[in-house]
């Protein structure tokens, strides 16, 4: 096993296994925000949405307390592997995380960090709730799934005065969400063409010479007519 | 550009926590704690804006900012005006938590508080800043609302906080606020079960709210009311 997945396992058995200190709470714990300004800019960026399947089912089959757990290691897993390939964490939105990457590797380096984000929530993650689980004759099995997309866009703050946040505005960002919210189909990460066709050969190729993309049929993703590869591949960080 | 996105977005994830109308906040070590969390019986509402990726599509990004922010912006200074507080964006999307003996009835108001600013404050304003306002673009959204026992916890990375919000209310309302009806507030029974007069009947004994059918999260059927009726601020 690699060192990096060493340290996953360390960091999941951690968050799997430490106990909460929960409290009851009467108020809303406050977040300060940025302060406004009147700032955009306009970038050249990869998107990458991994979102967290079944959610609500899985809060209304646990308790709260295991819950956040498993969506915490999750949320984990994809910002350290978003962030091992060079993707900057733009925000959390309870179960899901958006990544942003640049550069001219910026296509290679997201489908890279999904292709990890698999390999760890298969190789570590799910062993790891189901050994805790066993023992209650319990069972969770985690899936999610990865959108990517590029385009040009244009990211401004977006909030009221002392309630910032930045906006991501662009078809980019949308249709990467999109596809990471994809279910019931094979597959765990979704990209367009705008990135399979930036693919190098060992993205797109696996060792033993098999595609590790299947396309899709043409697909509306909202107002866009997109053509989309899926891959079930998963790889090592 | 990356280094100020990081910059910013460090500086939302770690600022200190404020105390804000005598309410017992509790301190940031509560919540920086790796494994604090905080149980809390809240009311959660989302406001979500309606086609931005239609609008990112057919307008220049800079239109398309201006519209999401004057969205954004108005919605959580509403919020906050009715005594919630905003604790995740989205793009075009916020959220807001309501506590306390009230909950229901300040998110409610807050939701045909904001159904009024699109109605009669945005729209106007679109029409009169671009001449064919109505024809680019007719903003529109959708505020879900529910009502429950949740879990706050931090999602756990360093240097970049960030707080999760476990439980039914918030992934019930996030669902309601996707809804494309026609109407612009959704609350579940729950939270109708808790209102009172004002925010049941208009103009002495109209109801505001009609039951809306066939609605699943997780597949769970919830009890679902909407309504079109704003209420200005």
């Amino acid at each position: 096993m690699s060192a990096r997945m060493d340290e996953f396992e360390a960091k999941l058995q951690d968050i799997l296994n430490t106990p909460w200190d929960a409290q009851d709470a009467r108020v809303v714990p406050k977040t300060q925000d940025v302060k406004q300004k009147d700032g955009a800019k306009r970038v050249e960026a990869t998107y990458l949405y991994a979102d967290l399947a079944d959610s609500t089912l899985l809060s209304k089959k646990f308790k709260a307390e295991f819950a956040a757990r498993v969506i915490r290691s999750y949320l984990r897993i994809a910002v350290d592997c978003i962030r091992a390939k060079g993707g900057h964490i733009r925000s959390f939105d309870g179960d899901r995380v958006m990544g942003i990457f640049i550069g001219d590797r910026r296509r290679n380096d997201a489908v890279e960090a999904a292709l990890n984000i698999q390999w760890v929530v298969d190789k570590s993650l799910n062993p790891l709730i189901k050994a805790r689980l066993e023992k209650q004759s319990l069972s969770w099995h985690v899936s999610q799934r990865c959108g990517i997309d590029d385009g040009s866009t244009f990211i401004v703050r977006g909030g009221a005065r002392d309630n910032s946040d930045l906006v991501s505005i662009g078809s980019a960002p949308n249709i990467a969400a999109k596809l990471s919210s994809i279910r019931g189909e094979s597959g765990n990460v979704t990209i367009t063409s705008r990135i399979y066709n930036f693919l190098f050969d060992h993205n797109k190729t696996a060792k033993n010479g098999e595609s590790m993309w299947k396309k899709r049929g043409e697909s509306a993703v909202g107002p866009h007519i997109v053509t989309t590869y899926s891959s079930g591949w998963r790889r090592t960080p | 550009m990356y280094p100020s996105v990081e910059t910013s977005v460090g500086e939302i994830f770690s600022a200190p926590w404020n105390i804000t109308d005598g309410r017992v906040v509790p301190t940031s070590e509560d919540v920086v704690l790796k494994n604090g969390g905080k149980r809390v019986t809240a009311t959660y509402l989302y406001a979500d804006l309606a086609d931005s990726s239609k609008l990112a599509q057919t307008l220049l990004p800079e239109t398309t900012a201006k519209i999401i922010r004057s969205y954004v912006n108005t919605a959580a200074r509403i919020l906050r005006h009715c005594g919630g507080e905003i604790r995740s964006y989205d793009g075009d999307r916020v959220m807001a938590i309501f506590v306390g003996e009230k909950k229901n009835h300040n998110a409610v108001r807050a939701a045909l508080g904001l159904e009024w600013a699109v109605a009669e404050v945005i729209r106007p304003a679109l029409k009169s800043t671009w001449s064919d306002g109505d024809n680019f673009y007719r903003i529109d959204h959708a505020v879900g609302i529910d009502t429950g026992e949740a879990l706050i916890v931090r999602g756990g990375v360093r240097n970049h906080n960030d707080l999760i919000s476990i439980g039914e209310a918030p992934n019930v309302a996030a669902k309601l606020s996707e809804i494309r009806s026609g109407q612009s507030t959704f609350v579940t029974d729950r939270v109708k079960d808790e209102l009172d007069e004002q925010l049941l009947y208009y103009d002495g004994d109209k109801r505001i709210w009609d039951r809306v059918y066939g609605i699943s999260v997780g597949g769970k059927s919830q009890g679902v009311h909407g309504t079109t009726v704003q209420w200005a601020i």
